[in-house]
């Protein structure tokens, strides 16, 4: 699956505003990629941001196991009062964190 | 042959179209399709303490990995795999909420009562004791010994082996781990629920590095592709089960 259209790829967390921290995701988050985006999104929550950002526009398709390390994040943010947005270019994708709730746990941004 | 008009598809060939042709509304179908499962299998936890809705999200989460990981050749209906998956991953839930800490006292007692006593039968009767033997020489039923079992995994944490990043070294088996402290015969079937976590490509690969001893090239070279990609995937699935294992059963 991933070794043909574009290689997955988790970009480093950076700092957008005072309150916004943006990790970079595009390709095909399935469990090769799941340890980087767990990674990321580890090093960003340190920084405590208020939002924690995942601008997936580039993102095709999500498995269930990136599926749960984004709510497992959210979670997390939660407990710090900070909140997890994920900007989502795909309508597949949207659909799917429709179906399963997690789209109440998780802002979902176009 | 089936015309247009037939019946709708079948799970499998659902399943044969999300995961072999990538079709992304096969997999929405098969969730959708699937989806009063998860709720009824939420519903029954719910009672236990969490927000129906919290519950019922983890148990879809766990639905969407019926989907992605199902493997038709395992001859398991995609329905009763899927009520395992929902299960764990509500299971999950109940303990990263702290459900653990609340195993109740006598429960407790228990699970230390059949660690001992699976000691102690194993000696005398030479093998690991079933659920049965146990609670035969407990004199409690199996239910509550299975219960008590499965009260204990959820305090478990056990390492994996890293992945063998060496070409020559053909050492970390899985069935080193075995020997070194796993209690094989408890473990294996939690072993095996772990490893229905991962993909079929993934639980393949794992077997033919660590059941086959082969290398990560030869590994490569049979599936066609890249020996990085099967480096990446080792590491991924290990770091996986380890995950899933740190929160035990």
């Amino acid at each position: 699956m991933s070794s043909a259209s574009e290689p997955p790829s988790i970009g480093k967390p950076f700092l957008l505003d005072e309150q916004t921290m943006v990790v970079e995701a595009s390709g095909e988050l399935d469990l090769a990629v799941t340890p980087q985006l767990r990674d990321a999104l580890d090093e960003a929550e340190r920084h405590r941001p208020e939002v924690l950002r995942v601008e997936a526009s580039a993102v095709g398709f999500i498995d269930s196991t990136a599926l749960g390390v984004l709510l497992a994040a959210a979670h997390r943010a939660a407990e710090h009062g900070g909140r997890l947005q994920f900007v989502c270019g795909s309508p597949a994708i949207r659909r799917v964190l429709e179906m399963t709730m997690i789209d109440r746990t998780i802002e979902v941004l176009p | 042959m089936r015309t247009p008009t037939a019946s709708p598809k079948t799970d499998l060939e659902l399943v044969e179209d999300f995961q072999r042709r990538g079709d992304e509304s096969a997999r929405e179908a098969l969730i959708t399709r699937h989806s009063r499962l998860a709720q009824a299998i939420a519903r029954r936890y719910a009672r236990r303490g969490l927000a129906y809705d919290d519950v019922l999200q983890s148990g879809y989460l766990g639905l969407v990995l019926a989907v992605d990981r199902y493997d038709p050749s395992r001859g398991v209906p995609l329905e009763r795999y899927a009520a395992r998956t929902i299960e764990g991953e509500i299971m999950h839930l109940f303990r990263d909420r702290g459900w653990a800490v609340r195993v109740p006292r006598s429960l407790q007692e228990l699970s230390r009562r059949v660690s001992s006593a699976r000691e102690q039968l194993a000696h005398q009767l030479g093998h690991s004791p079933t659920s049965e033997e146990l609670a035969t020489a407990l004199d409690v039923s199996c239910d509550m010994v299975e219960e008590a079992i499965q009260a204990q995994r959820a305090y478990r944490s056990e390492p994996f082996p890293e992945p063998g990043d060496d070409e020559a070294g053909r050492s970390s088996t899985l069935a080193a781990c075995d020997e070194a402290g796993f209690d094989v015969a408890e473990d294996r079937d939690l072993l095996d629920r772990l490893l229905a976590r991962l993909a079929p490509r993934e639980r393949r690969i794992l077997e033919l590095r660590y059941y086959h001893d082969q290398t990560q090239s030869e590994i490569a070279e049979s599936l066609g592709i890249s020996q990085m990609h099967v480096s990446r995937l080792l590491r991924a699935s290990l770091d996986e089960l380890r995950m899933a294992m740190r929160g035990a059963a």
